[in-house]
């Protein structure tokens, strides 16, 4: 029988992933700070363990190179990846919010209908640029608030039919250090924050939650789950996390007298 | 999202449903004691039994504590209504109160209910979907009295079960609705009374976890301080006590600035939403962290609340706790800014907690009965988990010693003689042919007993010789 694929992640959320599996009861052989190993020994029966991005594990389970992974539920639903991807469980571990941020100078700006009323109208030589590393997500924003087709800046729009043009509103592919963008080279950013920290030291505010409370969550593959071999391997391992998963983090709601 | 158990390996297809249980002899013997003397009790005070249907219309749930009470309801459609399998017994005692099916009977009704309740939880939550809730329910009378009478009931249930130092705490709901401004509509009324619980808990929390430091409880900590920050974020809060300017690493100082942090969240929240003045404000947050012996308290609410609309509750509250001294009950500590979790308490409210574990809640409830579309009825109770009291109860329980005899013909020919004996003792009260009892054999007309006595097949002769069979059997046998 051939073992599952498993992803688990590879950077920010690595030490969180590291200490949920050692509550699990699973004592994770090469997934340590530094490792130049990408394929840890979780020491689970069929199951084949790979370290990889977490943006990249949820297109990588839609497409069905991998079984089974831990993401952040931001990513799962930024690669688009619900069709094919089952949602097996909240771990409650590495949760951020994904949020629209301005300059925190624009009073009058509370709101993200606020922030795209004030555009709208604009030729695009003044477009709003808006700089995400989650362009799916922003491009869904922008989708609810206006009836606009955003531009995307990116260097692979070349690659994809949709190019980059004149629209009052463009999104920017960003790679990284995302609240840095604002104001001189954009207006606004979608990015995840935890506390909120960061952004204040960058004067920046937030006006709407994207996504409130993504944490990381284990998902699998539809197909996979069909499988009967696969099946059992993928509930051998959903059990052993079940039980470090979730009773600390969600609270018990008392009705009644007790 | 969360699709649930999912596929099962077909070898634990025999295993209860997820987070429920079998039940083996045992288990339900003592738990059938619990029952029995928790009845008992209710009933040497005065309270009668009743019971409702398993199950209710599922709004009657939502109706009081919100629609976000459905994701713990277990859930069912029938003639294309929604029901749920009760997940408590105050809202279905309220209802049938509101029916009027209560009304030809003398006041004030003092019911008792021992029921099966069920909530939806995760299935590796350790928590169990059903559980045996038991609890007292005093409608129509509003004296500090019955709120005394409850409380005093139920610690003496506790104590006469064999838990060691039930710790009673005391607080009341009726200071902050007393303080709250007319105008506010009982939804955001909900919301502030909302927001002092959860104050309270903070606080508790804290201190608990600057005690024990417990892991689990730094976690709920970080959560707890997460809902801040988006509070902080929702209502523009940018004082000196914003989450997102106190990156705390260490568990430690994030546990002692919390408190802090919560209050000043909660106080600049309900100046945005206009809920609270900002006097108000001030005054029920130096109240909730009132806490301490009755003369401590009594001392220092009084000065804090002096010349308010709080001092008739708090008054109540008084009053109650001296009536406790009355039923020998002290050592309890009252802190009004006591956490139940609930916002449908209007006065007295206590928790009896033993080692950290909560054992029973309750309180008074005067709106409940008339939210349903019921009159207008002063109401208190409280309840227990029967699930709850039988894992700390039973750690110290015991084998129980099966009662009674077996019999065993010693051929077919004794076999009548066996059956007419079993029957005479049956008529006697005592249990014949459990597996595990003291085992005799029935012999030609006679009784023979394993450790050697022999008598004959007489039932009072037989029960004679199992008294000395088994010395010291009646100290063991259970007083209820």
């Amino acid at each position: 029988m051939n073992p599952i694929r498993f992803a688990i992640p590879k950077g920010s959320l690595e030490k969180k992933t590291r200490a949920f599996l050692e509550r699990a009861g699973i004592d994770p052989q090469g997934y340590a700070d530094g490792s130049r190993n990408y394929r840890p020994d979780l020491g689970v029966e069929g199951v084949e363990t790979k370290m990889m991005r977490p943006q990249e594990i949820p297109y990588l389970l839609q497409a069905g190179f991998f079984d089974l992974g831990i993401s952040g539920v931001d990513w799962y639903y930024e690669s688009e990846a619900t069709g094919n991807v089952e949602d097996l469980l909240d771990l409650g571990f590495g949760r951020v919010d994904i949020v629209l941020c301005v300059s925190s100078e624009w009073r009058d700006v509370r709101s993200a209908s606020d922030l795209f009323a004030r555009f709208v109208d604009s030729t695009g030589t003044q477009p709003l640029r808006i700089w995400t590393e989650y362009l799916n997500l922003t491009e869904s924003l922008i989708r609810q608030h206006t009836d606009l087709e955003p531009a995307l800046y990116s260097p692979y729009t070349r690659l994809s039919v949709r190019r980059s043009g004149a629209s009052p509103i463009a999104i920017f592919h960003s790679f990284g250090a995302t609240e840095s963008k604002p104001p001189e080279d954009g207006e606004a950013i979608v990015d995840n924050t935890e506390t909120g920290t960061t952004l204040r030291a960058n004067g920046l505010k937030i006006i709407h939650k994207v996504l409130e409370g993504s944490t990381a969550h284990l998902l699998a593959n539809r197909r996979a789950m069909r499988n009967r071999d696969k099946r059992e391997a993928i509930a051998r391992v959903r059990d052993m996390m079940a039980a470090a998963a979730p009773a600390p983090i969600e609270e018990e709601l008392v009705f009644g007298h007790i | 999202m969360n699709p649930g158990p999912g596929p099962v390996p077909a070898m634990l297809d025999n295993a209860p449903p997820p987070a429920t249980r079998d039940s083996l002899p045992a288990d339900l013997a003592l738990r059938r004691r619990l029952e029995r003397l928790f009845s008992s009790n209710a009933q040497s005070y005065g309270f009668e039994e009743i019971a409702t249907p398993m199950y209710e219309r599922a709004d009657l749930f939502a109706a009081r504590s919100g629609p976000e009470i459905k994701s713990s309801l277990l859930t069912f459609h029938c003639d294309h209504e929604e029901y749920a399998l009760r997940p408590e017994m105050t809202a279905p005692v309220c209802r049938l109160a509101a029916s009027g099916a209560l009304a030809d009977l003398p006041r004030p009704h003092k019911l008792f209910y021992v029921a099966p309740c069920f909530r939806y939880c995760r299935p590796h939550s350790g928590r169990s979907r059903e559980f045996t809730q038991a609890g007292i329910e005093a409608l129509g009378d509003p004296s500090p009295s019955a709120d005394a009478e409850v409380i005093a009931a139920t610690h003496r249930f506790l104590r006469r079960i064999g838990i060691d130092g039930p710790a009673l705490k005391v607080g009341t709901a009726g200071i902050f609705r007393a303080l709250l401004p007319e105008r506010l509509s009982p939804d955001d009324r909900a919301a502030v009374i909302g927001h002092l619980d959860r104050l309270a808990g903070i606080g508790e929390r804290s201190v608990m976890f600057l005690d024990t430091q417990d892991p689990l409880l730094a976690e709920r900590l970080r959560g707890d301080r997460r809902e801040l920050a988006s509070l902080q974020i929702r209502s523009g809060y940018e004082g000196e006590f914003a989450v997102g300017d106190r990156p705390f690493l260490d568990p430690e100082p994030m546990a002692l600035g919390l408190p802090d942090e919560a209050a000043a969240t909660y106080k600049h929240l309900w100046g945005v939403e206009g809920y609270v003045p900002e006097d108000v404000a001030e005054l029920m947050i130096r109240t909730s962290a009132i806490r301490g012996t009755l003369d401590e308290v009594s001392a220092l609410a009084s000065e804090t609340l002096d010349g308010t609309r709080a001092e008739r509750p708090l008054r109540d509250l008084m009053d109650v706790c001296g009536r406790l001294d009355h039923y020998g009950i002290g050592g309890f500590e009252v802190a009004l800014g006591i956490a139940r979790g609930l916002t449908f308490y209007t006065g007295t409210v206590f928790e009896i907690t033993s080692a950290r574990t909560k054992l029973s809640g309750g309180g008074r409830y005067d709106r409940l009965v008339e939210l349903f579309g019921g009159e207008s009825t002063p109401a208190t109770g409280c309840a227990v988990r029967l699930d709850t009291l039988q894992g700390i109860v039973g750690a110290g329980a015991g084998s129980l010693v099966p009662e009674g005899i077996a019999l065993r013909p010693a051929s077919p020919a004794d076999e009548s003689d066996a059956v007419r004996l079993a029957e005479a003792l049956r008529d006697r009260g005592t249990p014949v042919g459990q597996a595990g009892a003291v085992e005799a054999r029935v012999e030609s007309g006679m009784v023979l007993f394993p450790a050697g006595a022999a008598v004959e097949a007489d039932a009072e002769a037989v029960l004679a010789a199992l008294a000395g069979e088994r010395p010291g059997r009646s100290a063991a046998r259970e007083s209820a």
